[in-house]
């Protein structure tokens, strides 16, 4: 089981078969569609 | 116009029947691509997605007469395979595969070269012409018909230039995968050649990433030969040297092949650097001046 939050950008094959995989997954994800955003995101998880 | 491939082309696939040769060939028959056929040897004389199977590109080619060529199978069979396209008088081929021994690359350049045949990659997404053909892995439904051509080392950061210019409605020419391995089939000069001919294409993007010297002979040819603009993006910036990152080419040895150093040659000769991966698609707005 993953305990640390994972950021998640999803794009291009079958990206929202993904996004519904992981929207329905028991883990704590953040997704989100913005690649820099995403990055941010980690950094501020991480501090 | 466009580069390389088009609603002309017609395209057998080899190991058509296998696993990825059967998923990316139903993506890119759905695109539009018109495959004509596929080759698995020992499969000859069946049917596979609609399409007619041979033992051999010869067959194939005697019967098919096709004009391009796709590669899906292992890495230890791709130079007989590629070997075999060029000799059946393929003159475009496409290889996907990543893990062709250095060794073995040597021996298909020198033949490809010597045939006369254009092979793209391998270890590389391919090629695209959006709306017309797809040639790859790539996910066609970023792609948008346009002005701008892309030359890349790595496949998703060439997605990641398709998405950004299609989004700013630039959209593509053509997109050409040339892979991350030390001996690629094609260069960035052999695609700065077309892109600069062709008439559809208004500027270029050339992705690069550290190891080998490929973007500063690029950059030196750009400065003698392009006059459209070329927008490029460096990958590795932060790279540690000594440490391969992801591609075999992609490797900072004995102090050469940096980014810093790509991106010091890139601008000295005129190229617009990107310094950011997110910034692809606003530097070429900006350089277009829209």
């Amino acid at each position: 089981m993953v305990e640390i939050p994972v950021v998640v950008r999803l794009e291009g094959n079958s990206a929202d078969k993904g996004s519904k995989i992981l929207s329905k997954a028991d883990i704590k994800i953040e997704s989100i569609n913005d690649l820099a955003n995403a990055a941010k995101k980690a950094v501020d998880f991480a501090k | 116009m466009s580069i390389l491939v088009n609603k002309d082309t017609r395209l057998i696939v080899q190991g058509f029947t296998g696993s990825q040769g059967t998923l990316h060939s139903e993506q890119s028959i759905d695109y539009g691509t018109n495959i004509v056929g596929g080759v698995t040897p020992g499969k000859g004389g069946t049917e596979h997605l609609g399409k007619p199977v041979f033992n051999s590109v010869q067959e194939a080619v005697d019967k098919l007469d096709p004009n391009a060529s796709i590669i899906f199978v292992p890495a230890k069979f791709c130079k007989e395979s590629i070997i075999e396209s060029a000799e059946a008088g393929v003159k475009l081929i496409v290889c996907i595969t990543e893990g062709i021994p250095t060794l073995d690359m040597l021996e298909v350049k020198k033949r490809i070269d010597d045939l006369g045949v254009r092979l793209i990659g391998p270890n590389c997404p391919g090629v695209i012409t959006p709306g017309e053909a797809k040639l790859g892995i790539m996910p066609g439904n970023i792609h948008k018909p346009g002005s701008i051509g892309i030359i890349s080392r790595s496949g998703t950061l060439t997605y990641e230039a398709v998405k950004q210019t299609t989004d700013l409605g630039f959209g593509q020419s053509s997109c050409v995968g040339i892979g991350g391995d030390p001996i690629p089939g094609s260069s960035f000069i052999d695609m700065l050649k077309l892109f600069e001919d062709d008439d559809q294409t208004e500027a270029i993007v050339l992705v690069g990433e550290i190891g080998g010297t490929a973007e500063e002979a690029a950059a030196e040819y750009i400065k003698n030969n392009v006059t459209k603009p070329v927008i490029s993006y460096i990958a590795g910036q932060t790279a540690p040297a000594g440490k391969r990152m992801g591609h075999a080419g992609a490797i900072i040895a004995g102090g050469k092949g940096t980014a810093k150093d790509k991106i010091k040659k890139l601008e000295e000769c005129g190229v617009h650097i990107a310094d950011n991966l997110v910034s692809i698609g606003s530097k070429v707005a900006e350089v277009l001046d829209r």
